[in-house]
């Protein structure tokens, strides 16, 4: 009620892109400005209306489908409605989603307010022959509803009207089930069953039956949710992501890697030369950084392919549809289906997939999921794959590297198995709940900019790593353990790093890695897995090549790591390739993943779960070796 | 059973909001009101959540990930 000394305060509050800052304006004219919502850095607009002889000051809240707030500007719209100082509340009804409308406008009605509807898109609603009754909705609200349209402005001086009445004889909605007090989550859910019933007997009465009619995402998921086909095709997709970068890549990352090996390489090395610049700093130049920088320049356009597909497979929509046929079969082998996201995560990178069990709700399924994790194959160790694949299996790399997914996935299954039999035995497996989106294309800026974005964060973060890890080599090898040598005329073999490097090499000879530069390569990947390549590559480099028999043909990384293994395995340098790739996928988290596990689950689970990993990558590579051998 | 239970039903089946309407032959707005509230209740993850921890603002990442910045 409004006293002549106060000027009343009307809300207007709805869904997002209901027509509501269209009605704003055109019921303010230029009587507006912009204020800060109170406490908040949210900005709203405020203006004066005349909708009869006195005027009123027309606040325009952030649109919201809900007063349970998920952002700052939706907690201003809530914390509006809630508040007395405020007349009445003109909620705005879009004519074309009538119900997701009606479900704000009981939020609206239980907080006590005086509601008028202001019913927006009328002519689009008719127009798909689905207008609502306005006086079937008059009657069942119980409040006025006039049908406004902001642009033509019809309907205005029915509102103006309408809401001059109101102000004077507050109107509240009928039937509406009763407010929700500040509840606890049960509570609340009682509440919204009982409001979405009530949404339903107004919509009921006030709609035409509505048609549901078989949309192209339906009938592409009929294919992709199935349970039977869902799995298949996701590996097929999978399958042929793999493929075609790895086909579209290859040219491209052999002509970076050459560029900078190459003429790079030699004009550095003679500029500085020329420069009278000191034999170790040739020598660090090309072979420390160089080498590095070769190894991030090379991955360069794998990454961008790998990033294109990704953002292509999670903008259409297709991502949340394998949460779901993953969940299924996850939950059809006993483990908690939630836990799914997580290890999804995990295939991007370890470290944000251990955080990312926190969603689950028991401690135990955070645990479990977060020991798991590790045997997820994160990009990093894609890296390692597809240097491997191509120069052991040329025809079949993409094939190879798939491969190596399914094996991780079988290996999260398989722990997830053991786990559930023997420690986790009182885990119970919950589904997982997923709002599926409908299918879309893709923008073709959304996709530019994503991609974008990532090789820029690959280039930063990743080359940073691996240019770091690669001059920490350098270092270590210009560092004598025997003999007296120069700095940068150290033979490997008498340097720390070729000396602990040699020390653990015969470790690996189960595997047919008997080799300095694969285990020092090994070790360098506990670090961070994106090290295996440039510790490799920065190895090769910095060895002479007229001590190294096996390599003396060999020209690119992939040609001499071949020829070592053709010494190292005996012959069989395929199989020893392929266990080389397992002992990556399983033998130890990255330092980082290993950090955040202790942070969440201690360091005995920690370590338990490291060494059992070890184990079974060691165990796993050597049987791969030894029987890809007979074959 | 309520139209929230039941839409909540068959989201747990791994219907869409869509699908769930026209399996319950209700409006799809309602089925999309209903994922959207019991999203804000915490009882449902929204699309974005569930497939897009991996996108470039995610925290924490490792050092190395592109995926994390």
């Amino acid at each position: 009620m409004t006293t002549a000394t106060r000027t009343a305060s009307v809300l207007l509050v709805g869904n997002p892109n209901v027509g509501k800052s269209t009605l704003f304006n055109a019921l303010t004219g230029s009587r507006q400005h912009v204020v800060n919502a109170p406490g908040t850095t949210v900005e709203l607009m405020e203006g004066t209306w005349t909708p009869a002889d006195a005027p009123v000051t027309l606040v325009d809240l952030p649109g919201t489908y809900s007063l349970i707030a998920r952002s700052p500007d939706e907690q201003v719209a809530a914390s509006a409605v809630r508040d007395d100082a405020h007349d009445l509340a003109v909620v705005v009804v879009d004519a074309t989603a009538l119900s997701r409308s009606l479900y704000v406008l009981g939020q609206v009605a239980r907080a006590g307010r005086p509601v008028v509807v202001a019913l927006t898109m009328t002519d689009l609603a008719a127009s798909r022959g689905q207008a609502p009754d306005v006086e079937a909705l008059r009657a069942s609200l119980g409040v006025p509803v006039v049908a406004v349209n902001g642009r033509s402005r019809a309907g205005l001086d029915g509102l103006a009207e309408a809401v001059a009445n109101a102000l004077h004889r507050p109107t509240h909605v009928v039937d509406v089930p009763p407010p929700a007090p500040d509840a606890d989550l049960e509570d609340n859910l009682a509440h919204a069953q009982d409001l979405f019933d009530w949404v339903e007997r107004v919509a009921d009465a006030a709609l035409p039956v509505d048609e549901h009619r078989h949309t192209l995402t339906d009938r592409v998921d009929r294919v992709l949710l199935n349970p039977w086909a869902g799995v298949p095709a996701f590996l097929a997709v999978v399958w042929a992501v793999l493929q075609l970068t790895t086909v579209v890549a290859t040219p491209l990352m052999d002509a970076a890697a050459g560029l900078i090996d190459g003429p790079v390489a030699e004009s550095v090395a003679a500029g500085l030369a020329s420069l009278g610049a000191p034999a170790w700093v040739g020598s660090f130049a090309t072979g420390g950084l160089l080498a590095g920088v070769a190894t991030v320049l090379s991955f360069i356009p794998l990454m961008a392919l790998i990033f294109a597909s990704v953002t292509i497979l999670e903008s259409s929509g297709y991502l949340a549809r394998v949460a779901v046929v993953t969940d299924r079969a996850m939950r059809a082998i006993g483990l908690d289906g939630r836990a799914m996201l997580p290890l999804i995560v995990g295939f991007g990178c370890n470290v944000p997939a251990v955080s990312a069990t926190a969603v689950l709700p028991h401690a135990r399924q955070r645990l479990l999921t977060g020991l798991l994790v590790p045997l997820t194959t994160c990009t990093a160790r894609l890296t390692v794959y597809l240097l491997l694949a191509h120069a052991f299996f040329p025809g079949h790399a993409g094939t190879v590297v798939f491969g190596m997914y399914v094996a991780s996935i079988a290996l999260v299954v398989l722990g997830g198995l053991v786990a559930r039999r023997t420690v986790m035995r009182d885990l119970r497996p919950e589904p997982l709940l997923i709002a599926l989106p409908d299918y879309q294309w893709p923008h073709l800026r959304t996709l530019v900019a994503g991609v974008w974005t990532r090789v820029l964060s690959f280039v930063r973060k990743a080359g940073t790593v691996i240019l770091a890890a690669v001059a920490l080599l350098w270092v270590l090898q210009a560092i004598p353990v025997h003999g007296d040598h120069a700095p940068t005329e150290v033979p490997i073999e008498d340097s720390l790093y070729g000396a602990t490097a040699q020390a653990v090499a015969p470790a690996f000879a189960p595997m047919g890695l008997d080799d300095w530069r694969i285990a020092s390569s090994l070790v360098a990947g506990v670090a961070a897995k994106e090290v295996v390549v440039g510790a490799l590559a920065q190895a090769y480099s910095v060895e002479d090549p007229g001590d190294s028999s096996d390599s003396a043909e060999a020209t690119t990384l992939g040609e001499r790591i071949r020829a070592t293994l053709v010494e190292t395995s005996g012959g069989s340098p395929g199989a020893a390739a392929l266990a080389f790739m397992v002992f990556v996928l399983g033998y130890l988290p990255c330092l980082a993943t290993l950090a955040e596990q202790r942070r969440l689950y201690g360091w005995r689970w920690t370590a338990g779960a490291a060494g059992a990993q070890f184990a079974l990558a060691y165990v796993l590579a050597t049987a791969v070796f030894q029987v890809g051998r007979l074959l | 059973m309520s139209v929230f239970g039941a839409v909540m039903e068959r989201l747990a089946a791994g219907e869409s909001p869509r699908q769930a309407a026209r399996t319950l032959a209700i409006r799809v707005d309602v089925a999309q009101a209903v994922a959207d509230e019991a999203a804000r209740m915490g009882l449902v993850l929204a699309p974005a959540e569930a497939c897009g921890t991996c996108v470039p603002a995610s925290k924490p990442g490792c050092a190395g990930c592109p995926f994390s910045r």
